[in-house]
């Protein structure tokens, strides 16, 4: 018998390293994922993989050890000596009987049923049913023409601004801009009241009180949902499993053009394309409750709650 | 490394602004130079709700329950002194932080700085003049002593019980659900309706849910409402076992809900009705619910906010226990003059007409035009019906054999409406769903609260769940292993004979 020091306690070694390698893989990957994402639940290692792992651990080791007479012989020992009763009697029959139940109760746990909810994959920014023409579109009310900036030093000297219908509701006695907390409303009034027009200055006030208008519109019909402080979190948040977007996010937003954020709001749930799940989608259509301006004045207020720009439209020609 | 320092850095903020919560950090010298700050970050994140005056009446105010503070009179709920005091610098630095739970309130610290927050603090106190009043005047706000909680026997908590119901079961009810007789009529003190807490749901708890902060609450009672200071009337350790008797009763964290409401077959009697022992045998499902403000006239203050699910089925019928705190079983028998609102509380279980075969369902908000739906509805003091549905909006009655057959039984006890649907497994043709063991049912539900002013679709709903009603397991899970056990005995009795053998041989 040939027992080099090399071979020596191989099957010990052998059943050491599976264990420390699956475990790695079960526990230390995940486990590691937190620590390299940040977020506070871990990556799991995909079933698929975990298989393909430990059939590439089982053949590794199989042909180390018997790759030759010695580590299969090291290998073989303890087994041939626990089977001939070299361990003691009372071993051996520990070994027998506990293995066998082992075996069935992990064969147990693998055919038992398990509650498993049905998996929906979904595609949260779909564009297979995106209108083209939606893409190269520019809000127009963060882009006033000059006939309203005209319009609207007109509106702010016969004190009658107007406002959307639910900002009014709830503002009822303003008919001028003056409560608008923003320096170049202050700016232009004050210079207004001097008798001086300044153009650039009322373009700038006339989107202060657009930005104004979009939060109020925001919080009036967004809020309960997507929350004060637009990251998803919302009272009402809670309810649904497909979470309100967190706007805060630099995955969302920020990374889509202003006319699709525009489409969304329009669309709402149920206009999204079946990949999507409409049938799933709290999302309102909002096409049905809000005008064209009030959607795009919400979606100024969402950008500047958020802190956030849309994506600028890449020159395709 | 570099990602990983984000969350690092998060949490020594979130660190650092807890350690200024406390009050030991509250001595910030509150400037005008400071208020002038806050005024812009308030402008910008506060007034959504609160307003531009501050009187808690920005664009959103309407659609709050409860109504967000005015600040100009000055009634601050939590201010961690006696009920009508003015609130500790602290305590408003803690709301506008950490936020109030189960309210509209979010908490700010992950938006704004501590230092901006302190801002903020500065400018909503020179909303009211009470304030400058008070530092005028030269007084010192005296903060509500708590101390520790002091070590509570069975005994105390006993007492705890019997002080409750003497002093707190008119508004909170005899389990503490929110259901006293007075609950119905309760005002603020600046005219809106509230509702008493609910106090097994300790995640709605407002200003915490620890002993100390029941204590707190319960001894200083909740300034601008009827919720008064028990110093008045109790000594601090009889307020201790109150608190300690509603330490038994609160479930303090929100229980996690699950996608799968899983029912069990039943052998022999089937349950009799909503209190029967046997709809404990199936396990039950949280389903969390919101106001309905998808479509038509939006709800946007519910006052139902979960329901509990269980599900049971025999060879012929299934049945669905389903219960939800209400503060109230409304129509009142005698509506009160206050809110004469009075409409009949209602509860519906929705559910596909057939069983999806893809991952498409129909819309969850009762159903789509192409999509129908069928709703099992229970209204108090009505006929439990079925109703066909194409939208949240467009529902009719439905008639069949199934929906002929569909009963529902409901009781009613200290602030909890327990009910009990039973229909047959069978739909029986004619459109009806036919529940079949072992698939995957889309299931969801809506509640009304009618003393709350809730019907048609304004109501409280849930999404889609999935109701599962579990096979009988099959022999064959508990035979293969035993079966592969078995095959493996016998093969370590082969090797050990062979062993043996070789064994003898080379003796």
């Amino acid at each position: 018998m040939s027992d080099t020091p090399k071979a020596r306690g191989m099957f010990w070694k052998v059943l050491g390293t599976v264990a420390a390698v699956l475990a790695l893989v079960r526990f230390g990957i995940p486990m590691a994922s937190r620590q390299i994402t940040g977020m506070d639940f871990p990556l799991t290692v995909p079933s698929t993989l975990f298989l393909f792992y430990i059939i590439l651990l089982l053949a590794g080791t199989f042909v180390y050890v018997t790759s030759n007479e010695a580590t299969l012989e090291s290998f073989m020992s303890p087994i041939k000596n626990a089977l001939g009763g070299g361990y003691g009697r009372r071993t051996r029959l520990a070994v027998l009987i506990l293995t066998p139940l082992a075996v069935g109760a992990g064969a147990f746990l693998w055919v038992k049923p398990t509650v498993a909810s049905p998996v929906a994959l979904r595609i949260q920014h779909p564009s297979s049913n995106f209108p083209k023409r939606f893409e190269s579109m520019l809000n127009p009310m963060a882009n006033p023409t000059d006939a309203e900036v005209d319009q609207f030093i007109e509106q702010v000297k016969s004190n009658s601004v107007e406002f959307f219908p639910q900002v009014h509701e709830v503002n009822r006695k303003f008919t001028n801009i003056d409560h608008i907390p923003a320096k170049p409303v202050k700016e232009f009034l004050a210079k207004l009241a001097k008798g001086e027009e300044d153009k650039k200055l009322a373009r700038e006030a006339l989107l202060e009180k657009r930005l104004f208008e979009g939060r109020a519109l925001y919080e009036i019909n967004c809020r309960a949902c997507h929350g004060d402080s637009v990251s998803g979190d919302g009272p009402m948040a809670y309810g649904f499993q497909l979470r309100p977007i967190n706007f805060t996010d630099n995955g969302t937003i920020e990374v889509l053009v202003e006319g699709y954020t525009f489409w969304r709001v329009m669309i709402g749930g149920l206009g999204l394309p079946v990949e999507s799940t409409p049938w799933d989608s709290a999302m309102p259509v909002w096409e049905l409750d809000l005008s064209e301006k009030e959607r795009w004045t919400i979606i100024m207020g969402e950008y500047n709650l958020a802190e956030k720009t849309p994506r600028i439209r890449e020159k395709l020609e | 490394m570099m990602l990983s320092n984000a969350p690092l850095a998060q949490a020594l903020m979130a660190l650092f602004i807890l350690a200024a919560a406390s009050p030991a950090s509250a001595q910030q010298a509150l400037t005008p130079e400071r208020a002038a700050k806050g005024k812009a970050v308030y402008e910008k994140r506060c007034a959504g709700c609160h307003g531009l005056t501050g009187q808690g009446d920005g664009p959103a105010a309407d659609r709050l329950r409860p109504r967000p503070r005015d600040f100009k009179t000055a009634f601050y709920k939590f201010g961690d002194t006696v009920f009508g005091k003015l609130p500790l610098d602290a305590a408003i630095f803690r709301a506008v932080a950490e936020g109030l739970p189960g309210s509209s309130m979010p908490g700010w610290k992950d938006v704004l700085r501590e230092e901006e927050i302190w801002d903020v603090v500065a400018y909503i106190k020179e909303f009211s003049r009470k304030f400058a009043r008070l530092k005028e005047r030269g007084e010192k706000l005296e903060p509500l002593e708590i101390g520790t909680a002091p070590k509570l026997t069975e005994t105390d908590v006993q007492e705890g019980k019997e002080l409750f119901l003497k002093n707190c079961e008119k508004c909170h009810g005899k389990a503490g659900r929110g259901s006293g007789p007075s609950a119905v009529a309760l005002k603020h003190d600046l005219g809106d309706r509230i509702w008493p807490r609910n106090l097994t749901k300790g995640w709605t708890y407002r200003n915490g849910n620890s002993i100390e902060n029941i204590y707190r609450t319960a001894a200083g009672g909740i300034t601008g409402t009827p919720m008064p200071s028990h110093l008045e009337s109790l000594q601090p350790a009889q307020v201790w076992k109150i608190a300690g008797y509603v330490d038994t009763i609160v479930q303090r964290e929100r229980p996690k809900t699950s996608e799968v409401i899983i029912g069990k077959p039943i052998e022999g009697a089937p349950p009799a009705g909503p209190d029967d022992a046997r709809g404990a045998e199936a396990a039950a499902t949280l389903i969390p619910l919101v106001g309905q403000i998808i479509e038509g006239e939006r709800w946007f203050t519910p006052t139902l906010d979960s329901v509990q699910v269980r599900a049971l089925y025999d060879s012929k019928m299934i049945y669905l226990l389903v219960e939800w705190d209400d503060p109230s079983a409304s129509p009142l028998a005698e509506p009160n003059d206050k809110f004469p609102v009075n409409e009949p509380d209602a509860f519906a279980v929705q559910l596909p007409v057939t069983i999806p075969a893809g991952m498409e369902k129909p819309y969850f908000l009762g159903g789509g035009q192409n999509s129908p739906v069928i709703l099992w509805k229970w209204t108090n003091g009505g006929a439990v019906e079925t109703l066909s549905s194409t939208g949240i909006l467009k529902a009719e009655p439905f008639a069949g054999p199934a929906a002929s057959a569909l009963s529902a039984n409901a009781t009613y006890v200290d602030g909890q409406w327990r009910a009990l649907f039973t229909r047959p497994l069978a739909g029986g043709g004619d459109g009806d769903l036919t529940i079949e063991t072992g698939k995957y049912i889309p299931i969801a539900f809506s509640a009304w609260d009618g003393n709350n002013g809730e019907k048609a679709e304004q109501r409280a709903i849930s999404i889609w769940y999935w109701l599962l009603l579990e096979p009988p397991t099959p022999l064959t899970v508990y035979l293969w292993p035993a079966i592969i056990g078995l095959l493996i005995a016998g093969g370590e009795l082969w090797l050990v004979r062979k062993t043996n053998q070789h064994a003898h041989k080379k003796e």
